[in-house]
C-alpha cells in the first residue's frame, strides 16, 4: 500500500476564552488536542462523537479553513499545517468540504449556475463560457440532477437537491480529498440514504479519499472503511469499521453504540446521548482519561493517568486502561433501562 | 443558458406584482415623481425663471395651470423643475452615503477585528455631526449650491448604510457559503463583494429609500434656508421661501409644494416599507 494521502500528527486546536468580560483570554478551550490519524488513498475514514467533541474543528484544520495551533499536517507528503493564505490557494483544489447545512451552504442570492461557475473560474480552472457550461452539465449529472437545475435558486431546491448542489461544487475542482462535515444530518431520513449513496457511488467512481464525520454511527456505518471515535477533542478509539462494529475496544464506543438501535431509522436522526452526565467542558478537562468522570468501568488510575492511543492489533487502536472488546458486567448492567434516571436527548 | 435568463426575468417582474399589490399609492407617487424629475422640464409648458409681473400671482387657469408666482412665473412648469432638482438630491445623497457608507460597513463588518473597531468609531463620529451644521460650513467654504449642500447630508447618511451593512456582513460572516468560497480559494476582497455585498440588496435598497426621501426634505430645507439652490432656479425650498411672504394673497402657492413634497415623501416610505417587507419574505 502507498503512503496515505493523508497524514495527521498531533494536531491541535485551542480557542482563547475570557473568563469574564474583565479580564483578557486567560484559559484556552482545547477543540482538538492531540489528535493523530491518517487516511489512505481511496479510503473513507469516519469520524464519530457527541455534539462538540470538536469533529467540525477538526475537519476546518485538515481543509484549512482555519489554522491549527499546534502539530502537522501532510497532504501528500507536503505539510500543509501552516501554509499562509497565498500559499494554500493551489492546495485548496486538493482538499473540498460538503457542509452541514444545505440551506447556508449556498448563497442564496445566487443561480445554482453561478455558483458552480464560479467554483470553476476561481481557480482558472476551467475558462470559456462555452466549457464552463459544458463542466457545469456534467457536475450537476454527476449529482443526480438535470442540467435545467442550473437556472434554479437555492431556495427553489429541496433539502436534498441543495446538498447535491454542495457536492457538485466540492467536486468541480477535481479535488483528491472530501471532507465532510456532517453532510447528512440536516436532512429528513428518507433523504438521507439516497445522498449517503450519492457518496458512495462518486468515491468508487473518482478514486475520492473521504474524512466523513456524523454524531450517528448508523449513518458513518454506510459509509466507512474505517471508524474513529472522538470524545472530548481527542481521538480514543481508531479500527476498521467492521471490527468496530462487531466490538469496539473503548467502553465509550460500547456506549455510544448500545445506545443507538441502529436497525430503527427513526431513532439514527437523533443526536448522539449515550450515557447519563453531560460531556465536560472542554476547557476544564478532567484529569486523566477524560472520559472517566461517566466511565461505567473507570478505575483509580484512570483520574491519574491519560491512557495513550495503543495498538490493540489488526489495526485497531485504542486510548483505555482497560480495553477489550467484551462489554463488563457492570457495562451491561447499566445498559439495563432505568426509568428513573432515564436521560432525554435532544 | 436560456433557464438562467428566463427565471431572472420572473425575478423583477415578481418585485413589481408584490409592489403594486402591497402599496399601489407608494409605487404611483413614487413613480409619478421620477417621471417628472427625469422628463418633466423637457414638458414643461413655460419657461420656469422668465419673469413677467402683469402675470403675478394669478389662480389656475388654462394656460397656467397651478396658477402664478409672485413674479408671475408659471407655478407647475417651475414645480416640475423643482422635482428634477429634488431627484438630483436624492440620486448625490444616496451616491455618497450608499458608496461610502456600504462600503465601510461591508469592510469592517466582512473583515472584523480591529477595522472593525476602528470603522465603528468613525462612523459613530460622522453620525454626531449635525447635518444643519456640515451644511453650513461646507457652503461657507464653497458656495452654496445644490451639490454643496447635498455633499453635507450625503455624509450624514454614511452611517445609516455602514450600519446596515456592517450588521449584514457579520451575520453572513461565519455562514457556511463563505466557507465554501474561502474553501475554493476566493480571496477575502472577492468574497466581500461577490459573496456577502449581494446579499445586502434588499436592506441597502429599503435604507436608500428612507435616507433618499430625507434628502428631498433636506434639500427643501437647505434651500429654504438660502444654503442650497439659489434664486431663480426653482426648488421645493426656494418655491417655499417666496410664498411665504404671499401666504395671505395666493396661500395656494405653499400648499402646492408642501402637498408636492409631503405625497413624495409618503409615496417614498410606503414604497420602502413594502420593499422591505419584499426582501423579507424572500429570504
Ligand atoms: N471559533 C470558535 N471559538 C471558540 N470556541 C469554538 C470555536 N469553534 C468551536 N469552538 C468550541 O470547540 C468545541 C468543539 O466544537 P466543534 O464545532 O468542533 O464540535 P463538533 O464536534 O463539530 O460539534 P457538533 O456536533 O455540535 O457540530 C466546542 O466546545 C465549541 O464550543
Ligand atoms: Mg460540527
Amino acid at each position: 500500500m502507498s503512503a496515505p494521502l493523508v497524514t495527521v500528527k498531533n494536531l491541535k486546536k485551542t480557542f482563547p476564552v475570557r473568563e469574564s468580560v474583565f479580564r483578557r483570554a486567560t484559559r484556552e478551550l482545547r477543540a482538538v488536542d492531540d489528535v493523530s490519524f491518517a487516511v489512505s488513498r481511496g479510503e473513507t475514514l469516519g469520524l464519530v462523537g457527541e455534539s462538540g467533541c470538536g469533529k467540525s474543528t477538526l475537519a476546518r484544520c485538515v481543509a484549512r479553513l482555519t489554522e491549527p495551533s499546534d502539530g502537522s499536517i501532510l497532504f501528500d507528503g507536503q505539510e500543509i499545517a501552516r501554509l499562509s493564505t497565498r500559499e494554500l490557494r493551489p492546495m485548496r483544489r486538493n482538499i473540498q468540504l460538503v457542509f452541514q447545512d444545505p440551506m447556508s451552504s449556498l448563497n442564496p442570492r445566487k443561480r445554482v449556475g453561478t455558483i458552480l461557475r464560479e467554483a470553476l473560474s476561481i481557480q482558472g480552472l476551467v475558462s470559456g463560457r462555452a466549457r464552463q457550461d459544458a463542466r457545469i452539465a456534467e457536475l450537476l449529472e454527476q449529482v443526480g440532477l438535470s442540467p435545467t437545475f442550473a437556472g434554479r435558486l437555492p431556495r427553489e431546491l429541496s433539502g436534498g437537491q441543495r446538498q447535491r448542489i454542495g457536492i457538485a461544487r466540492a467536486l468541480a475542482l477535481e479535488p483528491r480529498l472530501i471532507v465532510a462535515d456532517e453532510p447528512v444530518s440536516a436532512l429528513d431520513v428518507s433523504v438521507q440514504a439516497q445522498i449517503l449513496n450519492l457518496l458512495k457511488d462518486l468515491q468508487e467512481q473518482l478514486g475520492l479519499t473521504m474524512l466523513f464525520i456524523s454524531h450517528d454511527l448508523g449513518v458513518v456505518r454506510h459509509v466507512s472503511d474505517r471508524v474513529g471515535v472522538m470524545y472530548l477533542g481527542k481521538l480514543v478509539e481508531l479500527a476498521p469499521a467492521d471490527a468496530f462494529y462487531e466490538a469496539p475496544l473503548h467502553p465509550y464506543s460500547r456506549a455510544l453504540l448500545a445506545s443507538v438501535p441502529l436497525p430503527d431509522p427513526a431513532a439514527r436522526g437523533r443526536a448522539v446521548r449515550p450515557i447519563e452526565g453531560d460531556m465536560p467542558s472542554p476547557i476544564y478537562p478532567p484529569a486523566g482519561c477524560r472520559f472517566h468522570t461517566r466511565c461505567p468501568i473507570a478505575q483509580e488510575i484512570c483520574s491519574r493517568t491519560e491512557p495513550p492511543l495503543t495498538d490493540h492489533g489488526n489495526g485497531r487502536l485504542a486510548a483505555c486502561h482497560f480495553a477489550s472488546p467484551f462489554a463488563s458486567a457492570r457495562e451491561t448492567e447499566r445498559a439495563a433501562p432505568q426509568p428513573s434516571q432515564a436521560k432525554m436527548g435532544d | 443558458m436560456s433557464a438562467v435568463v428566463q427565471t431572472r426575468r420572473r425575478g423583477n417582474a415578481g418585485l413589481l406584482r408584490f409592489l403594486i399589490r402591497r402599496s399601489p399609492l407608494g409605487l404611483a407617487l413614487v413613480t409619478l415623481f421620477f417621471l417628472s424629475a427625469v422628463f418633466g422640464p423637457h414638458f414643461a409648458p413655460h419657461s420656469m425663471t422668465d419673469t413677467n409681473l402683469a402675470m403675478a400671482l394669478q389662480g389656475p387657469s388654462a394656460e397656467h395651470w397651478l396658477g402664478t408666482d409672485p413674479l408671475g412665473r408659471d407655478v407647475f412648469s417651475r414645480l416640475l423643475g423643482a422635482s428634477r432638482v429634488a431627484g438630483q438630491a436624492f440620486l448625490i445623497v444616496v451616491l455618497i452615503g450608499g458608496i461610502a457608507g456600504t462600503a465601510l460597513g461591508l469592510f469592517a463588518g466582512g473583515r472584523g477585528g480591529l477595522i472593525d473597531l476602528v470603522v465603528s468609531r468613525v462612523v459613530e463620529i460622522l453620525q454626531g455631526f449635525p447635518t444643519i451644521l456640515v451644511a453650513i460650513v461646507i457652503v461657507a467654504l464653497l458656495n452654496p449650491s445644490l451639490t454643496n449642500a447635498m455633499v453635507a447630508v450625503g455624509l450624514a447618511a454614511i452611517p445609516d448604510f455602514a450600519r446596515v451593512s456592517r450588521s449584514v456582513a457579520i451575520q453572513l460572516r461565519d455562514r457556511e457559503f463563505i466557507q465554501a468560497a474561502r474553501g475554493l480559494g476566493a480571496g477575502e476582497m472577492r468574497i466581500l463583494w461577490s459573496e456577502v455585498l449581494p446579499n445586502m440588496a434588499g436592506p441597502l435598497v429599503v435604507i436608500a429609500s428612507f435616507d433618499g426621501a430625507q434628502a428631498v426634505l433636506w434639500e427643501a430645507s437647505l434651500s429654504f434656508l438660502g444654503l442650497g439652490v439659489q434664486p431663480p432656479d426653482p426648488s421645493f425650498g426656494s418655491m417655499l421661501r417666496e410664498a411665504q411672504n404671499y401666504l395671505a394673497i395666493q396661500p395656494s402657492l405653499a400648499i402646492i409644494v408642501g402637498l408636492a413634497v409631503s405625497g413624495f415623501i409618503l409615496g417614498m416610505n410606503l414604497l420602502g416599507d413594502a420593499l422591505g417587507d419584499y426582501f423579507e419574505q424572500a429570504r
